[in-house]
């Protein structure tokens, strides 16, 4: 429990400060980063020299010979040449030099004898002599001399007991036993070498950069050096040391020993090299943007710049050109132009005119290569007409393509465009003010209503009221009437402005317009009657169907309707009829106006304009604009004639097929 | 005796509706804003409510919205609001009617009696055969008598059948002409003015208010209908 405890305690700050610290401390340590490196040759060589020994433990099949064998067969090799070495001092004629070579190496005792067996040398050192390692050969004798004829000796060596001098045999013995010790062993040494060689390279990778006491890494030395200069100076100056070393010593020292130092050094050499050039290249890693540091990316950053500079002059030079040629008045320029075309037909001409079939040729070209101008430039014009023309009907989404156009067509064809932006924009700030509009006046016309209810209800209670004064009663429904007006009014209002920005919903649909002059025959007979009209409704005998809003439409027959009964004469006909004229519903409706209308067609559907100039009638001069404007939102039209007292509204509607 | 309550924030408007219902049959309750109707709602036996829309604390919408979790007492907004959007959010929302202000009294008073006796009376419903109903309007073929809400109502034979034609089929919309050759049995050469004139004193008979009535609908352009009673 308390262990644990202890644990859970620590935990958090372990994981917080600790291994950072340790980590900083230890990346950021040059003893670290040298001990690191040193160990890293060391072990890079460990691993190589165990490659090596375990190829060679492996060829002399160490694993299947035993070690005495093996030994007796290494041995034997030695003492043979140890022999004839001895044999040739010995047979001509040196024995001194013999003897001196035999007590150099650890040659217990050595003797020769003749064919027949009969000893005609023998040294002996004194010491113990081995009883396991002795060993005999033949040899001949070369120089035929009197004392030893030319003839087959036996040469017999015989090994000191122990070895006690350290020649090759005391070599040979020590690096077979090694052998032996090691040839199970030499994987786990290779294994364990080349573990820590990785983990040195990995953490010298990890500490390049850092420093004892610093935050984040930092340049060095060595990174201020372009990055492919590093490299390939780093590895074509170890190319070039290694292949002097190996020309100049390698080839005039025998010594195998020398070879392999050599060879060492230039393996330790290469580690350090690749080492410290890996260190670098994480560095850079590290420090971010490793490319920039390199003579490559600085070129290919100069070619960019130059290109720029070029294309930035060859900008210049073009608009300047351009600038100039724009400058000529169009007229001017299509002159030249063909006067230059012209010019170059007639020197061609005087050129070779009494070739007729190369001018024939040439002629053909030119007028191919004409054709695609001409072409190109009616093509454009084209195009400029379609943008004006869809302007001018009123297409302000309209976009001229001017991005396979050139010069004066290119300019005309924005000019038009912007011209159509401009538009689209004052369109939409008006729609927008116009939106405004509307939601002020249904917002104003909520106000006023609340109030209003009252005085309605109020006029209606005081008139109620039982009084003996009649005036009251009178003058209430006086302000009762009045007040129903300006509810009217306000209503009407609120529609008025909501048809005329068309802030209203409308469903079309399919509806007989002969269905529709019924029912308002229908609604409006009692009405009619009181005011003494009389109404004549005409329609032909098939069904006649327009496509309306049913709601909307009838909101503009009652409108026509009720100006009708306002306005009419009393005693005259009132004429309602339905035709079908090219392809449209026309529905026109025709009164006798009581008094005469001095103001024109326009001026009476304007809002607020009243037949009467003493507005003294019901009615608020609202009607005829709330149709029109109805209508124009059901895609029809409205038509307004007054001739002398006629007045005559029509209606258009196009027609369902 | 029935309890109405009456909800506006407009305290002169709420006086005039008191003056307008005052009958010994009515109880009338007032509150001036939504959280007041609600609370009124908790602690009485409310039969009808006449609410505005705009108040402060809690609009009448919201208000019936909350009201509508617990009751299905009959409400009638009340309200300056005439946008059609207004009246329709009103109606599916919970409303039962929908008046439009400056309102006429005597609908008003109409309207509420109408609620009331759907609400109270007329809310089991017997069906017997040969009677079509449709909300508040019974009409009695055996009888060849119509009520509305109860209280006689006096048709030509002529409007009669053309109720009794729409009432069969409720929803269908009929042209004039095919008004015309039903009732008549009869070709319609250019007298189909004579059924419109007769649908508007139909409509004149039974309902509130002939200009948005609400059980015989003018469809404009094709032709008029009987809504299909919610109640039937």
């Amino acid at each position: 429990m308390n262990d644990l405890q202890e644990t859970t305690l620590f935990l958090p700050e372990n994981e917080q400060g600790k291994p950072g610290k340790k980590r900083g401390r230890l990346t950021g340590s040059l003893a670290a980063k040298v001990t690191a490196y040193i160990l890293l040759v060391l072990m890079v060589m460990v691993t190589a020299g165990g490659v090596l020994g375990a190829a060679v433990i492996a060829d002399q099949n160490l694993y299947t010979i035993s070690k005495e064998t093996y030994k007796y067969d290494q041995f034997e090799g030695i003492a043979r040449r140890d022999g004839m070495r001895i044999a040739s001092e010995v047979l001509a004629g040196n024995s001194e030099g013999a003897e001196r070579y035999c007590a150099e190496r650890n040659v217990g005792e050595a003797s020769i004898y003749k064919e027949d067996g009969t000893k005609i040398w023998i040294w002996r050192s004194g010491q113990a002599v081995s009883d396991q390692w002795s060993f005999s050969d033949i040899t001949q004798s070369w120089n035929g001399d009197s004392a030893y004829p030319k003839a087959f000796y036996q040469v017999r060596v015989t090994l000191t007991a122990g070895l006690p001098v350290g020649d090759t045999y005391a070599m040979a013995d020590k690096l077979i036993d090694l052998a032996y010790a090691l040839r199970y062993w030499i994987y786990a040494i290779i294994a364990v070498a080349a573990v820590l060689s990785v983990v040195c390279f990995v953490f010298l990778l990890c500490a390049s950069g850092h420093h004892t006491g610093e935050e984040g890494v930092r340049p060095g030395w060595g990174t201020r050096l372009p990055l492919d200069v590093l490299t390939i100076g780093g590895f074509l100056g170890s190319f070039f040391l290694m292949e002097l070393v190996i020309e100049e010593v390698m080839y005039q020292t025998s010594s195998d020993l020398l070879t392999l130092l050599l060879l060492a050094a230039c393996g330790v050499y290469a580690v350090i090299v690749f080492t410290g050039w890996c260190m670098s290249l994480a560095l850079r890693i590290k420090l971010g943007s490793w490319w920039k540091n390199t003579v490559v990316w600085w070129i290919l950053l100069l070619a960019v710049r130059v290109c720029k500079k070029l294309r930035h002059g060859l900008d210049v030079l073009g608009s300047g050109a351009a600038a100039l040629l724009r400058g000529i008045p169009l007229v001017w320029k299509t002159a030249a132009v063909f006067a230059g075309i012209s010019l170059l037909e007639f020197l061609l001409i005087l050129m070779c005119w009494w070739e007729t079939d190369v001018l024939l040729v040439l002629w053909l070209l030119e007028k191919l290569v004409l054709f695609g101008v001409v072409l190109y430039c009616a093509l454009v014009l084209r195009k400029l007409q379609k943008g004006g023309e869809a302007l001018a009907s009123g297409d302000l989404e309209y976009h001229v393509d001017t991005r396979r156009m050139f010069w004066d067509f290119r300019r005309h064809g924005e000019d038009l465009n912007s011209i159509a932006q401009g538009m689209t924009r004052a369109v939409d700030q008006r729609m927008k003010s116009e939106r405004l509009k509307t939601e002020l006046i249904t917002n104003v016309s909520h106000d006023i209503k609340t109030p209003l209810t009252s005085i309605i209800n109020y006029a209606d209670l005081i008139g109620r009221e039982p009084c003996d004064n009649e005036k009251i009663t009178e003058y209430a429904g006086v302000l009762l009437r009045q007040s129903e007006r300006l509810k009217k009014l306000i209503e009407d209002l609120v529609e008025a402005s909501k048809a005329s920005t068309g802030n209203l919903e409308v469903l079309l649909a399919p509806c007989e317009a002969g269905v529709l002059l019924t029912q308002a025959a229908g609604e409006y007979e009692q009405r009619l009657e009181a005011a003494n009209l009389e109404l004549v409704t005409r329609q032909p005998d098939h069904p006649v169907t327009i496509l309306a809003d049913g709601r909307r439409l009838w909101r503009v027959f009652d409108n026509l309707m009720s100006n009708i009964c306002k306005y009419a004469q009393g005693g005259t006909r009132v004429y309602l009829t339905l035709e079908e004229q090219d392809g449209q519903a026309v529905i026109s409706f025709k009164n006798t106006s009581r008094s005469p209308l001095d103001i024109s067609a326009d001026e009476l559907m304007e809002r607020f304009v009243r037949g009467d100039a003493s507005r003294n009638t019901e009615g608020n001069g609202l009607g005829l604009s709330i149709a029109r404007s109805l209508t124009d939102l059901q895609k029809g039209t409205m038509d307004l004639t007054v001739d002398g007292d006629l007045f005559k509204v029509v209606l258009r509607f196009p027609l369902v097929v | 005796m029935y309890h109405i309550l009456i909800c506006d924030d407009e305290k002169d408007i709420v006086n005039a509706l008191k003056i307008y219902l005052a009958n010994p049959e009515y109880r009338l309750f007032e509150a001036n804003t939504g959280r007041e109707a609600l609370d009124i709602m908790a602690r009485e036996e409310i039969h009808l409510v006449l609410m505005d829309i705009m108040m402060p604390e809690m609009d009448g919408i919201s208000a019936m919205v909350k009201l509508r979790e617990t009751s299905n007492v009959p409400v009638i907004l009340l309200t300056a609001k005439s946008e059609d959007t207004d009246k329709i959010l009103g109606l599916n929302v919970g409303a039962d009617d929908y008046i439009t202000k400056p309102f006429n009294p005597v609908e008003v008073a109409a309207r509420v009696r109408s609620q009331l006796r759907r609400y109270l009376q007329l809310g089991g419903g017997t069906v017997r055969p040969e009677t079509l109903r449709i909300g508040g309007i019974e009409l009695d073929d055996r009888a060849k008598a119509v009520t509305l809400d109860g209280e006689a109502v006096a048709l030509t034979p002529t409007e009669y059948e053309i109720l009794k034609l729409l009432m069969e089929h409720p929803g269908q919309v009929y042209s004039p002409k095919e008004i015309y050759r039903l009732v008549w049995k009869d070709a319609p050469y250019g007298s189909e003015n004579t059924v419109a004139v007769h649908i508007r004193h139909l409509r004149e008979k039974l309902e509130i208010d002939p200009a948005e009535p609400r059980y015989l609908k003018v469809v404009w352009g094709q032709g008029y209908k009987m809504e299909k009673g919610k109640r039937a």
